[in-house]
């Protein structure tokens, strides 16, 4: 029994992952974009700024956002979405099959929020230079940092955390916050009230002008009049 | 007769426990534990001398600190209670069972030290749906149903005009004519702003004015057969940030009635259960509520009813909480009242101000005692209401440091339970003899914890440590400084003189009156401890003393995360009168070790558990004997991915023994106290025994012709056996011994059907049994979706056959129905049949149950 088992076991593990290309297909939508948003085609050079509401994005295309820069994207099959926060840069693969696309987000550095359905295909996957983070259905923050390295918290189902460095692995579950390091070290814990960032809705910058002007009556007496005005 | 049966059958369907001590809890683990799915868990008392009070399933998410509890309801015999599908995650789930009588006595389940080591189960992921579980609000009129996905905005959703871009994915219906697509917005067609592409549809209407608006798409396939017609509404608000300021708010109502027939006996339970969530900018708030037929004055409440606020700095709830304080204080049992949490980041306070019991009048006998004074009755089944308090100002995080400090204060309400009841009152020569176990308590625990992380929390070193003081009955009130001049036994003399033996203490010289301090804690000679620490025989306090505090508790873990191995070694020791009464189920009077490893091989696809751990009780030495228990449990899982089999192997060894050596012997004496000739009694009380349990399970999925087959196969073996020999005659050792096969497949089709297969045959045999008992049980179920699962139609059936000890034959065929409509609503139901042929007591029954639930989301 004992060697059978052994035999199953060498054998299973011989046969792991096989890695899979990934074709260049339209795989997501742009659903918002606000700030500085650039985009860069996987068959261009160089970025282009103002990513449109309503573009299409296809497998390898390229995202970044710079100061107060916000975009959300959805995919196509399942309604998963990413949301970009500013000052981040990432690209976006995915295989289209015949009932899912195969998703992974190649994130260089910034911070997004996956909001990710339950995946009919494999997993959906998050690499950074530091971790690669697979997850079947599922929230979650992710902060990355090529020199710092990763900081995922949980909102909803689990994560789990690959170190690119050492190979542990963590599974950041909900209300959790798991750290990944270049250093390969990897730790979980629980996620202190207020770390996480905050949805882009609620820190929206006021995009109103203000025009601000002093009147004075006859007393000499002076009033500050502030206008705002879109 | 039919009772009794039901009892035999249930406990040996849910595996025999092995039986320590008098009462015993029969329990078996679920078998299969689905994630995001209620368990129901299923217990039954044996060999209880006394009145069970009580039972009780403590849960929680498997890892995390606390449980919450449930009280189990009996129904013929069996307690049953569910545990929420929101604690059934990919974590797994862990538990025990507590079982209280009316003698004061309690069981547990598992045995040694349930709270440490709950029982475990690990839940299984559902099989993937192959239809999409977002599906469009859509009016079913007719037409195909579609797979579109509506991409944005969502229903109900609140979007800025300057955002508003409608979106629908076809990419789960590639079979759509592009150019039979008609868009309307409010009933105006806005095709022109919208571009359609092979799988997706995005229109940008242009000065979408504020208001809700209503989407509707119609579109057919290359055939000309037209898709049902998909209808959404959303929103519009004139910027982004007047959206931020929109009250966001969700929550579900469900109401379920249900009828249950087993062997003839009809049980109805109805409830309604109700959440909602809210916010508004930077406030949040929370409202729970369940409210069951099951409610009942004389038990403890059933109905939950709970609304919070929450801030980034201040939580408050009110109604039905399960506060956590400290290890040593209050840990998830259920409190009514308030609780109140201020987490300014280096200084929080959290504090807890309720009801932990209600009062229950309880019973009183209906033929009195004759006693020499008169007549009297006994008043039995009552519970006190129990107030409680408690506050934990605490430092820090928890991130690298923490230190906190707890008090928890509980008191009995003497006056929440009458004495005098169902119209008999003392006058004349009745009196009333509050004869019940439940005396009223006072309780005050003090405790402190620090919390020390460092090495990005690769080194945790986490102590409790704490302090208790009990009354067990504080019904007579305080002593005050008066009544200690006759308080010690023996002494009547009113001397102003507190006298024990030699020792003579003036009343002067005792600085308080402990009656004056009585709004603190209730002093009296049912003190627990009577002394807070126990000198040695020459009259000495040293340290052997202070560290043998008979009401002291401490426990200290570390936790090293290092080289793939997850280390945990714990100390603990809870002193044999170390009592919390927001803790009660705390196991005191224990003293042990264990060490634990989690490692992590082969880039986690290989886990490898293993746990040692040792308690021993007696830590006074001043019982007749000293149990120890060790168990050593060692797991085995292999992940390797997907498409490759996963393997789950578990064993685990339990020994028990205790110190005793020699049997007891007794003799039976006549009425003038002379040894009756050869009546000489022996008694082995003498314990070592082992019990061994191992299961694998295999699971696999493999697709074949479109079809996803998760496939399983568990095997499940226990044994228990004593490991002394030399027995005396007439002894009977309870050896259990227990195994189980199960094959199971699950297919979801190509098309919306999915089926389960289930066989399992299951044996049992006990020492205390003169012949085993066999099952074989056989299920099957299927399900078909129509219109992308917004309509079910579920049938199954399910065969067991017993042989041995019970012999039956059971057949319960089923058909449910679930029905989603207008998106927000729910009606599901079932009706079930079940023909039991029950060759033991050569009985037929005939039952019919039914379930109907409702729920509207919000």
């Amino acid at each position: 029994m004992v060697k059978k088992l052994n035999i199953l076991i060498i054998f299973l593990l011989a046969i792991l992952f096989v890695e899979q290309g990934f074709a260049v297909d339209k795989i997501a939508l742009t659903l918002k974009a606000r700030g500085i948003t650039q985009l860069k085609r996987s068959t261009e050079k160089d970025f282009k700024p103002n990513l449109k509401v309503g573009t299409s994005l296809f497998s390898k295309d390229h995202i970044k956002t710079g100061k107060s820069g916000y975009a959300v994207l959805v995919f196509l099959d399942d309604k998963s979405q990413i949301k970009i926060r500013e000052n981040s840069e990432m690209m976006i693969s995915g295989e289209r099959q015949k009932d899912a696309i195969s998703k992974m987000i190649s994130m260089q550095f910034g911070t997004l929020k996956a909001e990710v359905s339950p995946q009919r295909k494999g997993d959906f996957i998050i690499a950074t230079p530091t971790s690669v983070a697979s997850v079947k259905g599922t929230v979650f923050w992710v902060i990355s940092d090529p020199v710092l390295g990763d900081i995922f918290y949980g909102i909803a189902g689990s994560i789990e955390v690959i170190n690119n460095e050492s190979g542990d692995i963590i599974v950041v579950g909900v209300n959790e916050t798991g750290t990944s390091t270049p250093e390969g070290d990897v730790d979980v814990e629980e996620t202190e009230e207020g770390a996480p960032p905050e949805e882009e809705e609620e820190e929206e910058t006021d995009p109103t002008n203000t025009l601000e002007f002093q009147l004075q009556n006859d007393q000499g007496d002076i009033k500050n009049v502030k206008v705002e005005y879109k | 007769m039919q009772f009794k049966l039901y009892r035999i059958i249930i406990s040996v369907l849910i595996i025999t426990c092995v039986a320590f001590g008098q009462a015993t809890i029969l329990h078996s683990p679920p078998r299969e534990v689905v994630m995001d799915v209620p368990i129901l868990i299923e217990s039954i008392i044996e060999d209880n001398t006394s009145d069970v009070e009580r039972v009780r399933v403590f849960y929680r998410v498997a890892g995390q600190s606390a449980y919450l509890e449930e009280e189990m309801l009996e129904y013929m015999g069996v307690f049953k209670a569910n545990i929420p599908a929101e604690y059934v995650t990919e974590s797994g789930v862990e538990y025990l069972i507590v079982a209280e009588f009316s003698d004061g006595s309690m069981a547990a389940f598992p045995e040694a030290d349930p709270y440490n080591v709950p029982m475990f189960l690990s839940a299984q992921r559902r099989v993937e749906s192959v239809g999409m579980n977002e599906i469009a609000l859509r009016e079913i009129q007719g037409g195909i149903p579609s797979n579109v996905i509506i991409l944005g905005p969502e229903e109900g959703e609140i979007v800025a005009s300057e955002e508003v871009i409608i979106a629908v994915s076809l990419f789960n219906t590639p079979d759509v004519d592009l150019k039979s697509i008609t868009l309307e917005l409010d009933d105006v067609s806005i095709l022109e702003y919208t571009e359609i592409a092979e799988d997706l549809i995005v229109a940008r209407p242009k000065n979408v004015q504020p208001g809700m608006h209503t989407i509707k798409l119609n579109m057919a396939n290359h055939i000309g057969d037209s898709y049902s017609t998909v209808i959404w509404h959303f929103t519009v608000v004139r910027t982004v940030a007047q959206a931020r300021r929109i009250f966001n708010y969700s929550g579900r109502v469900t109401a379920q009635t249900s009828s249950l027939q087993v062997r003839g006996i009809r049980q109805n339970i109805h409830y309604v259960r109700a959440n909602a969530n809210g916010s508004f900018d930077w406030l949040s708030f929370t409202a729970k509520g369940f409210l069951s037929s099951q409610e009942d004055p004389d038990r403890q409440p059933r109905n939950r009813l709970m609304a919070g606020l929450k801030t980034t700095y201040f939580d408050l709830f009110f109604g039905d909480v399960n506060p956590q304080l400290s290890e040593f204080t209050l840990r998830g049992k259920r409190v009514r009242g308030l609780e109140a949490h201020l987490k300014l980041k280096y200084f929080n306070v959290h504090f807890v101000t309720g009801e932990s019991e209600r009062a229950i009048p309880g019973m009183i006998s209906s033929i009195p005692d004759t006693i020499s004074q008169g007549l009297q009755y006994k008043r039995s089944g009552y519970t006190y209401s129990r107030k409680v308090i408690g506050i934990r100002p605490y430092f820090g995080t928890g991130r690298h440091f923490q230190f906190g400090l707890s008090l928890l204060k509980a008191l009995d309400d003497t006056l929440s339970v009458k004495k005098e009841y169902g119209g008999i009152s003392e006058i004349d020569n009745t009196f009333i003899n509050m004869g019940g176990v439940n005396k009223p308590k006072d309780n005050i625990v003090l405790g402190t914890d620090f919390t020390i992380s460092i090495d990005n929390r690769r080194f945790v070193w986490k102590s409790d440590a704490a302090f208790s003081y009990l009354n067990r009955d504080i019904s007579d009130g305080p002593l005050t400084l008066r009544d200690l001049d006759t308080f010690a036994p023996g002494d009547s003399l009113e001397n102003d003189t507190l006298s024990f033996g030699e020792f003579n203490i003036p009343l002067s010289d005792i600085p308080i009156d402990p009656g004056d301090i009585s709004n603190i804690f209730i002093i009296n000679q049912n003190l627990s401890p009577l002394l807070p620490i126990v000198p040695d025989s020459n009259g000495v306090v040293g340290l052997k003393e202070f560290l043998n505090m008979p009401s002291t508790a401490f426990k200290t873990a570390l936790t090293l995360n290092y080289f793939n191995n997850f280390v945990v070694l714990k100390y603990q020791r809870v002193g044999p009168e170390f009592n919390s009464l927001g803790n009660p189920f705390m196991r005191s009077d224990i003293q042990g070790v264990s060490l634990s490893d989690k490692i992590r091989l082969f880039s986690n696809k290989i886990f490898i558990t293993l746990n040692y751990d040792q308690i021993r009780d007696n830590l006074l030495e001043n019982k007749p004997a000293t149990t120890t228990t060790s168990s050593f449990a060692a797991g085995f899982r292999l992940y390797p991915g997907e498409g490759l089999p996963s393997i789950n192997f578990n064993t685990r060894h339990y020994s028990r023994s205790n110190d005793i050596t020699e049997l007891d012997t007794s003799y039976y004496y006549d009425d003038y106290g002379n040894v009756i000739e050869d009546s000489l009694k022996l008694s082995d009380k003498r314990e070592k025994n082992m019990t061994i349990r191992q299961n694998i399970q295999i699971s696999h999925l493999i697709e074949l012709g479109g079809v996803k087959n998760n496939i399983s196969v568990t095997y499940v073996n226990s044994e228990r056996s004593d490991g002394l020999d030399n027995r005396p005659a007439g002894f009977t050792f309870n050896s259990v011994s227990t195994s189980m096969i199960r094959f199971g497949v699950s297919s979801v089709y190509p098309f919306p059907l999915k089926t389960n297969l289930n066989i399992s045959t299951n044996k049992n045999e006990s020492g205390l049994s003169s012949k085993p008992i066999e099952f074989v049980t056989l299920s099957m179920r299927g399900q078909y979706d129509f219109f992308d699962a917004a309509l079910s139609a579920i049938a199954g059936y399910q065969m067991t056959n017993a042989s041995g000890l019970v012999d039956f034959t059971q057949n319960n065929m089923y058909i449910a129905g679930h029905f989603k409509f207008l998106k927000i609503n729910q009606v599901r139901g079932r009706l079930s049949y079940t023909r039991i042929n029950d060759r033991t007591g050569n009985e037929n029954f005939n039952d019919v149950s039914f379930m109907m639930t409702y729920s509207i989301s919000f």
